[in-house]
């Protein structure tokens, strides 16, 4: 199953969840039925044959399975469901972002890492120039021309940086969001062959309440657990890993301060200042 | 005006290398277009990002790159006017052909 926006999240999980309840209100339904017909059977055979119903075995059975099926296990069941449609809601928004979009700005970040700096671009400019030109005016220039470059390759780097801290919330999220949709059709399912398993009246008195409600808790934990993985991955990335957002925000990782480095008044008026300038000889 | 004249051919070399910074310029423009529908979109990161910090900081982080972007433009301007200014003193053709340093500093004065 291919989920990639928070759309596509919405509408599968809209769509599970309405064939989920569905095929549950026909296994309740069905089961209704089943207990009914018993009661059927039995209004009439005590009509006919027994009026000492309380020792009818078979009455007995059906009385308990009915007081069973309405008082404990409906209701049980209809309190879980609302919950569990509330709680992967909550999860739903929880997990909510839009990965596509976080992937199309780590794909700029890259494209201008790649486009902005070329490793040794200035090194060639500035041989070419100190061919020509020498003395304290060329020393300012070059000073600042490397200084300049400098600040180019941290830009560079950071955009690296950026870039991959983006694509890896957007890849987690979207990782996230597959194994929600996973974990709820497996739950799904599995609570689905426990109603299918009530054939019988006697089996409703098996009828395996616990296994409901330990589905229920599992699958809850699971998507408990899956957003506390994308919380800890987020803390992670915002403040604790090595390569860190905060690191990024306080210009502490690539552009120092995150600010362009002018060029000093000194250094400025030495360039322009023809004065200082020494051509180099032919 | 000083005439150095000896100095022409190699004052023009200047020039020419005065335009690696308008390369420099273009590309700082066309960065900031690149990154320009990711700056300050923090909220695409999610609810659980705007708990834990990251989109914050990638607001902060977007916003300081994309003035960083106009402020590296700027710089690569000044330094291409600069240089051709200084190579226009140098050859002393004539007094208007250097820039006005009072034309020329507030366009280093980035920040």
């Amino acid at each position: 199953m291919t989920v990639q926006t928070f759309e596509d999240l919405q509408s599968t999980m809209e769509g599970t969840f309405q064939g989920f309840l569905d095929d549950v209100y026909d296994e309740l339904d069905r089961i209704v039925d089943m207990l009914n017909g018993a009661s059927d059977l039995l209004s009439t055979a005590v009509s006919v044959i027994n009026p000492f119903d309380g020792i009818n075995p078979f009455s007995s059975t059906v009385k308990r399975a009915i007081d069973k099926w309405n008082d404990e296990i409906l209701p049980e069941t209809e309190r879980r469901l609302a919950e569990l449609v509330d709680n992967v809601w909550d999860a739903i928004g929880d997990l909510a972002g839009r990965p596509l979009d976080l992937l199309d700005y780590s794909r700029a970040f890259n494209e201008v890492k790649a486009q902005i700096y070329t490793e040794n671009d200035m090194a060639q400019q500035l041989v070419l120039v100190s061919g020509f030109w020498s003395g304290r005016a060329w020393e300012n220039y070059e000073t600042v021309a490397r200084a300049q470059d400098e600040a180019v390759r941290d830009f560079s780097l950071a955009m690296d940086a950026g870039g991959t801290l983006t694509s890896g919330v957007a890849n987690q999220i979207l990782s996230l969001w597959s194994e929600l949709v996973e974990e709820f059709l497996s739950w799904g399912s599995d609570l689905l062959r426990i109603f299918a398993s009530a054939t019988e009246v006697d089996s409703i008195l098996t009828f395996e309440t616990p296994a409901i409600l330990t589905g229920a808790a599992t699958i809850w934990q699971n998507i408990i657990d899956l957003g506390t993985t994308l919380t800890n991955y987020l803390i992670e990335q915002a403040t604790t890993g090595a390569n860190s957002w905060q690191q990024l925000a306080n210009g502490a990782r690539g552009l120092p301060q995150n600010q362009w480095p002018m060029v000093r008044e000194g250094n400025s008026d030495m360039i322009n200042d023809a004065g200082e300038w020494t051509p180099q000889s032919a | 005006m000083t005439d150095r004249g000896s100095f022409r051919v190699q004052s023009d070399q200047l020039r020419a290398h005065a335009d690696y910074w308008t390369g420099k310029a273009a590309q700082a423009d066309s960065a900031r277009t690149t990154i320009e529908p990711g700056v300050g979109m923090g909220v695409d990161f999610g609810y659980l990002a705007g708990l834990n910090g990251v989109a914050d900081n990638y607001d902060e982080w977007t916003n300081d790159m994309y003035a960083a972007l106009s402020d590296a433009a700027a710089t690569f301007r000044y330094l291409n006017a600069a240089l051709v200014s200084a190579a226009n003193d140098y050859d002393g053709a004539d007094d208007t052909s250097a820039t006005a340093m009072s034309e020329l500093d507030p366009m280093n004065n980035v920040r």
